[in-house]
């Protein structure tokens, strides 16, 4: 039984499966087929993971990939496959007007992408110059039921902003809207949060089991912190209800100050996402997800909370079996990396700054068992 | 003086220009601006003494990705590995390459191809050779596709090996290069277990045209004797050009070391990069090629002149590509030289040791940032 791959002596990492102890990977036909201490089978190749973290492939779920459809769109194998990203999902960046087209650039990329679908026509394509329209008296319901129809597989929820320059005077009207077309077509709601006309509890309330409330840890208008600094009710009442809590960070959608109140009454968030635009990709207070991840580590959560934050739990929201796990069986997307230990400081647009002592830096990133990425010093061995 | 980008603290390296020395290089509308004055940029990257290199260029690589079983998506083996512009060597033929030339409208990089005589391309070459015999072209095809891509196609592409040409001999060639005077580019030619001498190959060619494979160890190479072959020396003399196009199989570390010892150094350095060699240990990427060629005796001005200006030549903008000249486009490539023991196989059992590996760090194309790495992170 000749394996494609072995990635050899790496730290096997995958908390919810409670898989960590340092051995070997097998990979034959795009699968992992083993892990244990040692393997000795033969193999086509052998990768030499030793001092690297080997985790399941990096899942985030908030992105803007649809490159060239839309001003801030960025490439997503380019994005993500470098920095060990495995599969991205767009946040709504089209809607029922454009998204054949971002399916289509889906399609043909080696990440895993999924989209979400944007209530608006238009999705979000020129925020910096104009909100995209989200008033319901416009939808037309026949092209929703045509999307979910024909593409339904693809398309994990409905986005919907709801900031001021967004919603106008509607207040949760297209909200509320956008929760009953959900309901139609059994998906989840994505909603952005930042610089609502409501408080985040009121946002909150109008959410079901399995709701995406993203940009938690936002600094712009009403926070999810109450006035004496605690997490506002109607919040932990979601959470308690099952709506999800995702970061989401990108330059402007992350307050170093929120965040570190926040996990210090232990509200964690329930995924750890990036935001990736073309604009903020490897921006210094954006980064990307590692150095996001790396970002958690510095705010003072475990490694073992920040991994499954990338990998089990989105994996669940993501909508493709198998994914966010080392478990025999399943596919075989990797992330190999290493946690350095270098100082670091990490800023947000406020102008706070929180110092790390550890960065994560990408070592090898695998998709399907394909390699797609090799930093020039991890060794394969033919 | 306002720039969009200023790389500080680099060691800028354009040898064939004469340019090594410390300084920063700044980026204005896309374009290349050198600094003396204290300078206002909207993006800043300290490169901490790093080579500051015009965007590398490789001039055979296979980018009909899902078109042909060997296509590589062009911006994922390229882009991280400090590749500013890819070449594709003949992938496609008049039947095919309308969808390439699509697809290459979609990608981050610099992209051109060479058009493959064989209306199919270079489709699934491991089952079965594409058909060169030229009693069956049509020269309306042709001219239909140069009509549309001409800026797009520098050369026309034509494999000669044994299993391709079959009894054909060097008959393909000689029509290739007829068709090549009717659209005024240049021919490159597959030399691998080729049906004649490759003396005879090379006194075959015009200047300017372009001999891949150069150091392959298949059949008949290019040394004769043991000893270069004259025909190569007399090619150069006549301005014909020579390319290592490497790919897993197509150099011999034997026959590379013995020709560059006896001073026959390649005219540009290429991968060969398809699906199946990119990321395999005998090829990896560019800068990896960059260093074994280092290992083989070249010098490292030499081997990034051809990979710099030397390449731009061929993809037909050297005033525009390929140095660091005021004023020319802003690819950028950002590399750092570690010290450290490298060893090299390849397909026939010879091993190479060599001492440096070149580890790419930022990738910048007409001004744009589109890799960088983690360790040039603020």
């Amino acid at each position: 039984m000749k394996a494609d791959y072995i990635i050899r002596g790496g730290r096997l990492f995958d908390p919810d499966k409670k898989i960590d102890f340092v051995g070997d990977l097998a990979v034959r036909s795009g699968k992992i087929i083993k892990i244990d201490k040692e393997i000795s089978e033969d193999s086509g190749h052998v990768l030499d993971a030793s001092g690297c973290l080997v985790l399941p492939g990096l899942i985030d779920i908030h992105a803007h990939i649809y490159e060239d459809g839309v001003w801030n769109g960025m490439p997503a194998d380019l994005a993500g496959i470098p920095l060990g990203v495995t599969a991205f999902l767009d946040a709504g960046s089209s809607g029922v007007s454009n998204y054949r087209d971002l399916l289509n650039k889906c399609r043909t990329n080696r990440t895993h992408c999924r989209i979400m679908l944007n209530v608006s026509a238009c999705g979000i394509i020129m925020p910096l110059q104009f909100s995209e329209p989200i008033d319901p008296a416009l939808w037309n319901i026949a092209l929703f039921d045509e999307a979910f129809r024909e593409n339904g597989e693809m398309i994990t929820g409905l986005k919907l902003r709801m900031n001021k320059a967004v919603v106008k005077d509607l207040g949760l009207e297209p909200l509320k809207k956008t929760v009953e077309l959900a309901e139609r077509y059994g998906v989840r709601v994505i909603v952005h949060v930042t610089d609502a006309a409501v408080s985040m509890s009121e946002l909150a309330d109008c959410l079901r089991t399995g709701d995406v409330f993203c940009h938690v840890f936002h600094g712009t208008g009403n926070t999810i912190l109450a006035p004496d600094g605690t997490i506002e009710e109607g919040i932990m009442r979601a959470r308690e209800r099952g709506v999800l809590f995702d970061v989401g960070s990108g330059r402007g959608n992350f307050s170093l100050a929120v965040a570190k109140q926040a996990l210090s009454q232990g509200f964690l968030p329930d995924t750890i996402s990036s935001d990736v635009t073309l604009q903020n990709w490897n921006n210094p207070i954006a980064g990307n997800l590692i150095y996001i991840m790396s970002k958690f580590l510095a705010l003072g959560m475990s490694l073992e909370d920040v991994v499954s934050r990338v990998t089990s739990a989105p994996a669940k929201q993501f909508g493709i079996q198998g994914l966010g796990t080392l478990a025999e069986g399943t596919p075989a997307d990797l992330s190999i990396l290493k946690l350095e230990d270098k100082p670091q400081s990490f800023a947000d647009k406020f102008g706070t700054v929180v110092n790390g002592k550890q960065l994560f830096v990408p070592k090898a990133t695998m998709i399907g068992g394909q390699l797609l990425y090799r930093s020039a010093d991890t060794q394969l061995l033919a | 003086m306002n720039c969009d980008l200023l790389l500080k603290n680099g060691r800028l390296f354009n040898p064939k220009r004469g340019i090594d020395r410390k300084a920063s290089m700044a980026v204005v509308d896309g374009k290349l601006r050198f600094v003396d004055e204290p300078t206002v940029a909207a993006s800043t990257i300290d490169v901490d003494n790093n080579l500051v290199l015009p965007g590398l260029i490789d001039i055979h690589t296979h980018l009909n990705y899902l078109g042909a079983a060997s296509g590589m998506p062009a911006d994922l083996p390229n882009i991280p590995f400090g590749v500013t512009a890819s070449l594709d060597a003949g992938s496609a033929g008049v039947a095919n390459v309308r969808s390439l030339a699509k697809r290459l409208e979609n990608t981050e990089i610099k992209s051109k191809f060479m058009l493959n005589v064989s209306s199919t391309g270079i489709i699934m070459a491991n089952q079965f050779p594409e058909s060169v015999d030229p009693s069956v072209w049509d020269i309306g095809l042709f001219d239909e596709v140069f009509a549309e891509y001409k800026d797009r196609i520098p050369a026309l592409k034509i494999r000669i090996s044994k299993n391709v040409v079959g009894d054909l001999g060097l008959e393909p060639l000689k029509k290739t290069l007829d068709l090549a005077e009717r659209y005024g580019v240049r021919v490159c030619v597959h030399t691998t277990n080729p049906p004649c001498s490759m003396s005879k190959v090379a006194m075959t060619l015009r200047p300017g045209d372009i001999l891949t494979h150069m150091y392959h160890g298949s059949g008949q190479t290019c040394l004769e004797d043991g000893k270069v072959a004259k025909g190569f020396w007399e090619a150069r003399k006549r301005g014909v050009l020579f390319d290592t196009a490497c790919g897993k199989g197509n150099l011999s570390l034997t026959v590379a070391k013995e020709a560059i010892a006896q001073g026959f150094l390649p005219d540009t350095i290429s991968t060969d990069l398809n699906i199946y060699n990119w990321n395999h240990p005998f090829v990896y990427g560019l800068p990896a090629m960059m260093s074994k060629f280092v290992a083989l005796g070249m010098r490292l001005e030499d081997v990034v002149d051809c990979v710099t200006e030397a390449a731009a030549v061929q993809w037909g903008e050297e005033d525009n590509m390929g140095c660091l000249c005021e004023g020319t486009c802003a690819d950028i490539t950002v590399l750092r030289i570690v010290e450290r023991p490298m060893h090299y196989e390849d397909k026939f059992g010879n091993t190479l040791e060599g001492g440096m590996a070149l580890i790419p760090l930022l990738t910048v194309i007409d001004g744009k940032v589109k890799y960088r790495s983690m360790e040039l992170h603020p």
